[in-house]
């Protein structure tokens, strides 16, 4: 039997580390002054702001790009951010052509000036009633924070009861990809809110907690996003 | 005459009662402080409602400048500490005291398990087959725990444990990094290699902030196997820990928590933070024995279970570290870590399963020793020439100055550093 020595122990930890350190910088370069400086996710990508971006499934020009715009604009917390898209000219050109993209979808950010202004169900009844539907409403670049969907109705214990233990199946749907952003949730039947904790630094998938919501008999009237500060958020989420 | 004897008889209930609910107190305290050792890292800890800052700071006109009930919890943990030191001096005279004088009489099953439960509690080798094959088991289990513990954090996209998130940049390769550890540790090949990995991945855990590194010291325990085991250590049933392993074993895992309690009273915010998401933990036997059992009204109630609540975990470290009652403290952190993970945050604790294998490890070796031997010896020494000053004055001064050494100065000097932002 042969044993490790010190110095090879040494040796192996140290290239280890540096190996770890290397493939951080690589991926995330900084300068090397900040190197040892207490790390916070999604500072290097968004410097802390909130970014909400929608996937729609098909965004193939700028027809579509319009369409959405237009029907966003209905919603005034909110505005689409300009995107380079083919004409729907050249979409057609293409077309006839036989050149067809490889994706149909595509990704959409939205502008606005105060996050907790911004209703999500607002979002997903305009782009519905504009014959669209997003897949994907994403929520990133914040550290601790919470989805805050009103209910109109939860008129009991058993309501809540209903809810909450729907809801625990996204525990199980964690393991094939969904609902990875949940930390953990809360049913306030007081003040008919269900209250979604998002995982630290997570990019929340705010259609998730719609269809989950949908799935166990329930449609939001409204989900807001609120940032958890210090003393912020009391038993019930407020 | 009939109210004195009333009253006399009342008098006599409440002796009586305070005669029997003194030991029994102090079982709930050990087996029922199950906040003791919460691991608030994967449970919710945002604080619902703010601290009040002004007790972790300076009272100018209070001893040593500390808030008083904050000096009145340390003073406590000082008891206990120094009550345990003098208990662990004069173990061996009182157990054969108590075989002699009542175990004897009794005789049969009774002595056989009273002698086994006095090994047991003052750290001998217990003797018995079961007891040899969970100690065997327990070894398998730790070396091999962490492999699910890592398989576990990479498939939540996190780093050692779930509370470490990723980086989305470089999570795939941190995945994947993760589980080609968990299959060397999985299949026990190049157990070296492995400890060196684990110790340098905890090297990187410094560019999450020095917190997170002290967080995770206890992860280092496994590490010191893995360094000291062979490199054919696939062709080998490893079932037994060497006392030399066993003595770092204790040392850096008595040491990880004697950290992570002098954090928890650092990082005030975190710990009250697990407490408001889950208040039944404000009601833990263990700290309420600490701080005094203080009103629901009380005003710093919240403040005083924190600085509790980390010396709890201050004092049952430093004991494993130093290996004074190692198996029974060792007991009481391994039941409170399964209390938690099967109780009292469910499945968000499934990491623990690692640190109550370190336990178990512990409880069920027969290789115990301690740091104080060598005080102990000059005890021995001091009995045997018939000087019994002398060995009160080594016990004494011992109990003294290795209590108050490891609370009170640190008590002080943290009180001088303002953490209200953090």
């Amino acid at each position: 039997m042969t044993f490790a020595t010190t110095k090879t122990l040494v040796v192996l930890t140290i290239l280890w580390a540096v190996a770890l350190f290397g493939i951080d910088y690589a991926k995330n370069p900084k300068s090397a002054d900040s190197i040892f400086t207490s790390k916070h996710m999604g500072e290097a990508s968004n410097e802390g702001k909130p970014v909400i971006k929608l996937w729609l499934n098909h965004l193939c020009c700028t027809g579509c790009l319009s369409d959405v715009t237009n029907a966003l604009a209905k919603v005034s917390s909110v505005k689409v951010k300009s995107k380079a898209l083919p004409t729907t000219e050249q979409a057609d050109q293409n077309e006839m052509e036989g050149q067809k993209p490889k994706d149909y979808g595509g990704e959409i950010e939205l502008e606005f000036t105060d996050l907790r202004m911004v209703d999500f169900m607002a979002i997903e009844r305009a782009l519905r009633d504009a014959g669209l539907v997003a897949d994907r409403m994403m929520i990133s670049g914040l550290q601790h924070y919470r989805l805050t969907a009103e209910l109109k109705h939860l008129c009991c214990g058993l309501c809540a009861t209903g809810v909450k233990e729907g809801l625990e199946i996204t525990r199980g749907l964690k393991s094939q990809g969904h609902f990875k952003w949940l930390d953990s949730f809360q049913v306030s039947k007081k003040d008919k809110l269900v209250i979604a904790h998002a995982r630290y630094d997570a990019t929340a998938d705010v259609t998730e907690l719609i269809n989950g919501l949908n799935q166990v008999g329930f449609e939001p009237i409204s989900i807001y996003a609120a940032v958890d500060k210090e003393g912020a958020a009391g038993a019930d989420g407020h | 005459m009939r109210e004195i004897l009333t009253g006399a008889r009342d008098a006599w209930r409440a002796r009586a009662a305070r005669r029997v609910s003194v030991p029994l107190t102090i079982l709930l305290m050990l087996l029922g402080s199950g906040a003791a050792f919460a691991h608030e890292r994967f449970v919710k800890h945002n604080l619902r409602f703010p601290l009040k800052y002004e007790f972790f700071g300076r009272w100018p006109n209070q001893p040593l400048g500390l808030h008083p009930d904050m000096l009145m919890i340390g003073v406590r943990v000082v008891g206990i500490l120094g009550a345990f030191f003098v208990i662990w001096f004069i173990r061996h005279s009182l157990t054969e005291f108590l075989e002699r004088t009542f175990l004897r009489r009794v005789g049969g099953l009774i002595q056989h398990w009273g002698h086994k439960l006095a090994c047991f509690l003052t750290d001998r080798p217990v003797r018995g087959k079961i007891f040899h094959a969970i100690g065997e088991w327990a070894v398998i289990l730790f070396l091999r725990s962490p492999g699910l513990v890592l398989m576990f954090s990479a498939t939540n996209d996190s780093l050692v444990m779930p509370s470490y998130p990723l980086d989305p940049a470089s999570a795939s390769i941190f995945k994947f990094a993760q589980v080609g550890l968990a299959i060397l540790i999985l299949t026990q090949t190049w157990l070296p290699l492995c400890g060196a990995m684990i110790i340098g991945t905890w090297l990187y855990l410094f560019r999450w902030g020095w917190m997170v590194a002290v967080d995770a010291v206890p992860v280092l325990t496994v590490a010191v196997v893995y360094c000291t085991s062979p490199w054919q250590s696939h062709k080998l049933a490893i079932t037994k820990i060497n006392a030399s392993q066993m003595r770092w074993l204790r040392i850096v895992l008595g040491f990880g928590f004697v950290a992570l309690g002098w954090l928890k009273v650092y990082n005030h915010n975190l710990v009250a933070g697990v407490a408001d998401n889950a208040p039944s933990v404000l009601n833990d036997p263990m700290v309420a024995m600490l701080t005094g059992g203080h009103d629901v009204s009380y005003v710093y109630r919240r403040e005083a279970w924190v600085i509790a609540f980390g010396l709890a975990e201050v004092m049952s470290g430093f004991m494993v570290m130093i290996g004074v009652f190692t198996r029974l403290w060792a007991t009481i952190m391994a039941f409170m870590f399964t209390k938690l993970m099967l109780v009292d945050f469910g499945w968000d604790e499934i990491p623990h399963i690692y640190p109550i294998a370190a336990m178990l490890v512990v409880i069920f070796s027969n290789q115990l020793t301690s740091e104080a031997d060598p005080i102990e010896k000059k005890d021995l020494e001091a009995w045997r020439a018939g000087k019994p000053m002398k060995r009160a004055a080594i016990v004494g001064t011992t109990a003294v100055v290795s209590s108050v050494l490891v609370i009170i100065p640190l008590l002080y000097l943290i009180s001088f550093f303002d953490r209200s932002g953090m």
